[in-house]
């Protein structure tokens, strides 16, 4: 799995990561250590680019999770996210994916990450929602 | 001829072992993908069992192996319409029914590791059964339907004789378990009637299964007129397709196959057919090979 790091200035300064390679045990600590790190740098607003990511397991899902609990705003009510949840209105405003394969999504669906991450298809569009 | 399926045993049993760690995942994986189609499964079936193994020995590497290294049996098979993998090791036991069930509403909090694999396993495949035993060692078997045609268990056989020693003979429907035996039966039937080589035109086959590369490999036997082998043994009567290689390069193909569909040519080149047996897109150049 290879990483690289770009930066998209939308109406907020948006890094975008990029992914090429399976995501799964082998690979994700590499992964999630590379946006720990951007994080402690300084991003605020994470983009995670999977148009490479042939494949992804239950470990890939976790570190997005994990990346997602680090992004949460402080000033993020619980009570309301929660609410937004259950409502299925809720998509995390700091962690947005980008044009995931057929197979990926299928995967982020059935953990239902989806249902709090953002999937763009389109890159403009994607900085864009943030 | 027509075949109703009938108690499908398809006589393929493969198995490999991997020793190591997590770093075994991805030829595991690479195993199971290939393995899963020429069972008879398709994309979706093989993605499905390479994520469900994916998930079950990365589980068994981070948590039953004490050191993390460890070795697991990787055997896959067919029972009827279903596609099995097992997995067997020895390592830690657990118990699956205390492995809660991921909230799936929100994000994942902490939760005891191997969870969302467990849940991942157990909707990919239709069954999934853990037996624990510290002496033999723990088996983890799991099941899925396969999507198999509509047409499953159906085959008709059209023979055509365009001259003394060639047989044409058109393949509609679905070559498997139930119905294999009379395809080599069929040939069975020609070679006294002077038939010595024969071209299979399976432009109407949409599905073959491990059976019908069993078939494949007894009807060449059969036309280099050696008995055919019993299909009971399985994967190695497959193997002996070898002995094909060494057939000398001048001599002409005693079989041939006409217009595979993508779904029948991506089993035969996944079997290591294709470099044995020659395919052809039409039935002129077929014959003017075999002629």
């Amino acid at each position: 799995m290879e990483l690289a790091v770009t930066t998209e200035q939308g109406r907020v300064p948006v890094t975008v990561l990029h992914v090429k390679g399976n995501l799964d045990s082998t690979t994700f600590l590499t992964f999630q250590n590379e946006a720990e790190k951007l994080i402690s740098g300084g991003t605020q607003d994470l983009l995670v680019d999977l148009n490479e990511v042939p494949y992804m397991s239950s470990a890939g899902l976790r570190a997005l999770n994990h990346i997602y609990n680090l992004l949460r705003a402080k000033n993020e009510d619980q009570a309301t996210v929660t609410k937004g949840l259950v409502n299925g209105t809720y998509k995390s405003p700091h962690l947005k994916l980008l044009a995931p394969r057929p197979r990926v999504k299928d995967t982020l669906k059935m953990s239902g990450l989806d249902m709090f991450l953002d999937i763009r298809s389109d890159l403009k569009d994607a900085v864009a929602a943030f | 001829m027509r075949a109703r399926a009938g108690v499908t045993r398809s006589p393929l049993r493969l198995t490999r072992t991997f020793e190591g760690s997590l770093e075994q995942l991805a030829l595991m994986r690479e195993f199971v993908v290939e393995t899963a189609q020429v069972l008879g499964g398709n994309q979706e079936d093989a993605f499905a069992c390479e994520l469900a193994t994916d998930e079950a020995a990365t589980n068994i590497f981070n948590h039953a192996f004490e050191t993390g290294q460890g070795r697991i049996t990787l055997t896959m098979w067919r029972q009827d319409a279903q596609v099995v993998t097992r997995l067997h090791y020895q390592g830690r036991s657990f118990d699956p029914s205390r492995i809660p069930e991921p909230s799936l509403t929100g994000p994942l909090e902490e939760r005891p590791a191997g969870g969302l694999g467990l849940y991942f396993m157990r909707q990919l495949m239709d069954q999934v059964d853990f037996e624990f035993d510290a002496v033999n060692g723990n088996v983890l078997t799991m099941r899925r339907i396969l999507n198999i045609p509509e047409r499953y268990g159906f085959m008709e056989l059209q023979i055509e004789r365009p001259s003394g020693n060639i047989a044409v003979i058109h393949v509609k429907g679905s070559v498997d378990g139930s119905n294999f035996k009379q395809l080599i039966e069929q040939v069975e039937t020609l070679i006294p009637q002077g038939v010595e080589r024969v071209a299979l035109e399976i432009s109407g086959c949409e599905y073959m299964s491990s059976s019908g590369l069993v078939a494949l490999n007894a009807i060449t036997k059969l036309l280099r007129g050696e008995r055919a082998p019993d299909p009971e043994n399985g994967w190695a009567v497959l193997k002996t397709l070898d002995d094909a290689r060494s057939a000398p390069a001048t001599a002409k193909p005693t079989l041939a196959l006409i217009n595979p569909t993508p779904r029948v040519d991506r089993v035969l080149d996944l079997a290591g057919l294709k470099n044995i047996i020659p395919t052809y897109s039409d039935t002129a150049s077929a014959l003017a090979a075999l002629g």
